[in-house]
């Protein structure tokens, strides 16, 4: 899913970067107003936490392996605002640590997995959590990793820099990731039933007071 | 057997393996380390834009020599350089290299009722370097630059002050949480025998990342108890401020300056 530098035009990746700042600024503010500004860095070790589960192999069919995203288990845990700081931190700390993607494509590597995973998810889940919990987690691991796909599919389907058609690139990214999503959308489901059914409390919508931990209000 | 599930200490091991050599090479004296870290991050932004913008092969060579020299300026190995920007030219040259007979021009070579063109083939040439040169550019702040000198650059450029605030509480708890997470894969695999069906191994990863998420959580209470316990009015001040530019520094930004407008100017002809 990471975009490297050279995939996109930059006219491409400085609209990625001004949709990116928009969203992620105006979830800052929210986090501010709802956390305050000393306990906003707590999210910090929830971000971390989901960072690290990433580093587990998940057994697919054939002997090989797929890795957890999060960016809709973040929406769905975390709510939406949060949930964009907390894998904007991840994504960043992938490039500038980790060497993940690019400088230049850092914007549109933020927009398709700090801000589409996670409002995506967190829509779906949203949607559907009324008919039912664990479904509507697969649904929204699902959906948002195939919806995030079709925008790096359309940003670099946009680009002259990728010689491929735009409609070339959007079928190919997301039929792709619409059958890899469907391993995402497991994972999210089982963790999040795991999660649910240890710690009910720390699901977003559960309690009339929609907070993430009653002890640092997250 | 321990299995797939298993195989994921390997790869937290292979992460920070990645960090720890990029951190040795950080903490040597080279030219990029010497320099503020703002102007390092935009700097080698402004060269990465300037390949980005290039559409031609001898161009995009002078930046691969340029992102060698400022490499070899820097104390960092270029083997080390190679080996961390190899993978993800070549996986995109498997990507473009069907244009090799797509894009039109003049046939070089022709086999199966398919004709690679000239075109085609300085497409795929041109595109790979120009990926290549990318992630070499990323590659070199990676590995010259600390990432508690990021934040602080962060913090200077104006990127709002809580975002700083969780990306270095994110990284200041990403390795101890790297560690838990090992130490838990390494006690399932003490007390797993024989080969896990694909079943088991989703049951084990599911326990295995839900624990690990609810000590996260825990961690996170037990963490925003203590700075409530020492007063928790102001917020964590995580890396000190960057230190003042000097004539390396402005050399540097007036290096992406030129390359950014030569590129555009090569380019576009203006």
């Amino acid at each position: 899913m990471h975009i490297p530098d050279g995939f996109l035009d930059p006219w491409v990746a400085g609209l990625f970067w001004l949709g990116s700042g928009i969203v992620i600024g105006f979830a800052v503010r929210r986090a501010r107003g709802e956390l305050g500004d000393e306990r906003t860095p707590l999210l910090g070790v929830v971000a971390a936490g989901i960072f690290a589960a990433q580093m587990l192999n998940w057994p697919i069919p054939g002997g090989t392996s797929a890795h957890f995203v999060g960016g809709a288990f973040a929406g769905i845990l975390l709510g939406p605002y949060l949930g964009v700081l907390a894998m904007t931190a991840v994504v960043t700390i992938q490039a500038l640590v980790f060497g993940d993607g690019g400088i230049i494509a850092l914007g549109a590597n933020l927009f398709a997995m700090a801000v589409v995973d996670v409002l995506v998810g967190y829509a779906l889940f949203r949607a559907l959590r009324g008919v039912h919990e664990t479904g509507g987690s697969f649904v929204a691991g699902w959906g948002a990793i195939t919806v995030s796909a079709l925008v790096v599919g359309v940003g670099v389907g946009l680009s002259s820099a990728f010689a491929y058609e735009l409609s070339t690139t959007v079928v190919i990214m997301v039929v792709g990731h619409a059958l890899l999503g469907l391993v995402e959308g497991a994972i999210t489901a089982a963790v999040y039933g795991y999660v649910a059914d240890a710690r009910p409390d720390l699901v977003l919508g559960r309690f009339d007071d929609d907070s993430l931990s009653p002890e640092v209000g997250l | 057997m321990t299995g797939v599930v298993g195989r994921s200490v390997e790869s937290i091991t292979g992460a920070l393996r990645t960090v720890f050599t990029a951190e040795q090479v950080a903490s040597a004296d080279g030219f990029l380390q010497r320099r503020d870290p703002r102007v390092s991050l935009c700097s080698v932004a402004g060269l990465a834009l300037a390949v980005m913008l290039t559409r031609t092969v001898a161009v995009t060579l002078c930046f691969g020599v340029v992102t060698v020299l400022l490499a070899r300026l820097s104390a960092v190995p270029l083997r080390q350089l190679l080996a961390r920007s190899a993978v993800v030219p070549l996986v995109s040259a498997v990507i473009v290299v069907p244009q090799a007979v797509l894009l039109p021009g003049d046939a070089l070579v022709r086999a199966f009722g398919l004709a690679v063109t000239d075109g085609g083939v300085a497409y795929v040439v041109l595109f790979t370097l120009r990926v290549g040169v990318g992630v070499a550019l990323l590659s070199l702040i990676v590995m010259t630059t600390p990432f508690s000198s990021v934040v602080a650059a962060m913090r200077e450029l104006r990127v709002p002050v809580a975002l700083v605030w969780v990306v270095a509480v994110t990284y200041r708890y990403l390795f101890l949480f790297f560690d838990e997470l090992q130490r838990l894969v390494l006690a399932r695999n003490s007390r797993t025998t024989g080969q896990s069906s694909l079943r088991d191994g989703w049951r084990d990863a599911k326990r295995l990342v839900g624990t690990f998420l609810l000590r996260t959580l825990d961690r996170g209470e037990r963490v925003g108890r203590g700075m409530r316990a020492r007063g928790g009015s102001r917020p964590p001040s995580p890396y000190s401020r960057s230190r003042a530019v000097d004539g390396g520094d402005y050399a540097l930004v007036a290096l992406a300056v030129v390359a950014v407008v030569g590129s555009g100017v090569i380019r576009w002809g203006l």
